[in-house]
């Protein structure tokens, strides 16, 4: 019920934006952008880079937004985008290399920007973030995103297996992780 | 294995909706971009653009120039030039066009003249391909000298013209708005105010564990703040998480009793320098929130 609600209310927004009205879009952007930047977060290295990246994905969302046509959910729309923008990023950013060692990862948490509600999400972001690019990218599309390792494969150019194989070398790096600081042994 | 794949269940869990505040400047940059109803006519000056916004302003000044002359016994200087313009030219007249225009001046209210001039100055650039005949009667004789000065002139006197005039005509409107809806507004903001007020008392503030969170340790063995600790005791649910300043999580416990010696995971005493901490609890009405302080670690 909430949920065509939810759907009769994007329409109604992608339709203001269409026409080109400011406080539609803004509207937009403020709805989804809080969001979309914990994924361009994941995704991304560097706080900076999460911006910029999130900035272009909504430019493309808005330049797009003639495309969508009310089918789907407009967030799993503005998500994909996003994801999109991300890994256009992530590939045009040459230092990216499918085995980067962890130490080469540099990642950086802006406290003061952060709303720190939640330290267990916190925590589980700040994992995530430690992880090598090859591994972090694959296990954000499988296990957070929901695409298939096929999927996977044909964005990343990457054989379907070893989008499979990234993911349990994502996997074990996180459960050592969390097996060293003791996460509630109820959960794992 | 796939139904039990907890990591993915947890992370997928925690981390597909969160949010992360935005900064705002984001959206400014983003909304230069946008071709939107308001700027794209400001922006985009085309030559219709042009003409409409230039009819609506000799529009506005028939109607400004009304209330100026209606509301002042002394017309002002500008308008004073303009009307000896216009006569000039109205004497000066060969055309027979601008003839009848200046009829029309002479017979009519000072508003439409201001119509008139406006598109009359307007004219200038395309009109004086011949231009001693038409500067001459375009303007008269005081100003015959450079034609340049003369376009320069007409322009600038009747641009002030409008300024004047449109901001008036804006004040008024403005007036008239605020008289209006003075007493609605001034209820509907307050009560928006009380409304965010209400909205940010509710919201679980970190400050509802009443605990002080200390900011500087020196981990020397001095006997002197030695270790990190504070009154946890009584917090039900207690976690604490320290990070530095690249964010890598340097000592965590969920131990309400926990002191921390400075050392970090692999034995090493931490440097000194600025680290934050993030502790979790349930306040007193067993809403688990979040509190964090930063830490200065010297030697």
């Amino acid at each position: 019920m909430s949920h065509t609600n939810e759907m009769r209310e994007d329409s109604t927004l992608v339709a203001a934006c269409l026409k080109g009205e400011p406080r539609a879009q803004k509207a937009l952007f403020e709805k989804f952008a809080p969001k979309m930047f914990a994924v361009c977060i994941r995704y991304m290295n560097s706080h900076d880079e999460a911006q910029d990246t999130l900035q272009d994905g909504f430019i493309k969302v808005f330049s797009k937004l003639s495309d969508f046509k009310n089918e789907g959910v407009l967030e799993g729309w503005i998500r994909r985008i996003m994801v999109n923008t991300c890994l256009d990023a992530i590939r045009k950013n040459e230092k990216t290399k499918f085995d980067l060692s962890i130490s080469d990862v540099e990642y950086q948490l802006d406290f003061t920007d952060h709303g720190m509600q939640n330290l267990e999400v916190e925590e589980l972001m700040q994992m995530i973030k430690s992880m090598p690019n090859g591994y972090r990218v694959v296990f954000n599309l499988f296990a957070i995103e929901g695409y298939s390792h096929k999927e996977i494969g044909e964005k990343l150019g990457i054989n379907e297996n070893t989008s499979k194989s990234q993911y349990l070398r994502a996997r074990a790096f996180l459960r050592e992780r969390l097996e060293k600081y003791k996460w509630k042994e109820k959960t794992l | 294995m796939e139904g039990k794949d907890t990591i993915k269940n947890l992370f997928s869990q925690k981390l597909q909706n969160m949010e992360v505040p935005v900064n705002p400047e984001i959206w400014a940059s983003i909304s230069s971009q946008l071709p939107t109803v308001g700027t794209s006519s400001a922006v985009g000056f085309s030559t219709l653009s042009k003409i409409l916004i230039g009819s609506s302003i000799a529009a506005s000044i028939a109607v400004g120039s009304y209330f100026i002359f209606k509301d002042s016994d002394n017309p002002k200087n500008e308008s004073k030039i303009k009307e000896t313009i216009l006569e000039n030219k109205d004497s000066r007249n060969i055309d027979e066009n601008t003839k009848a225009e200046g009829n029309i001046i002479k017979k009519d209210s000072v508003s439409i003249s201001a119509d008139n001039k406006f598109q009359l100055s307007n004219q200038i650039p395309n009109v004086n391909t011949n231009a001693n005949e038409s500067n001459t009667f375009e303007i008269g004789p005081n100003f015959d000298l450079n034609e340049e000065s003369n376009k320069d002139f007409s322009i600038s006197n009747s641009e002030l013209v409008q300024d004047r005039t449109t901001e008036s005509e804006e004040k008024k409107a403005i007036d008239f708005e605020d008289n209006q809806k003075e007493s609605i507004s001034n209820s509907t903001n307050n009560s928006i105010l009380n409304n965010a007020k209400d909205e940010s008392n509710n919201h679980p503030k970190t400050s509802e564990l009443k605990i002080e969170l200390p900011n500087v340790f020196t981990p020397n063995g001095d006997g002197k703040n030695d270790f990190l600790e504070f009154e946890t005791r009584e917090i039900e649910d207690f976690s604490i998480v320290v990070l530095n300043e690249k964010g890598e999580t340097i000592f965590q416990s969920s131990d309400n009793q926990f002191k921390w010696d400075g050392r970090m995971p692999n034995g090493d005493l931490v440097e000194s320098g600025t680290l934050v901490y993030y502790i979790t609890g349930k306040d007193s009405s067993g809403k688990l929130v979040t509190k964090y302080s930063r830490l200065t670690v010297k030697y």
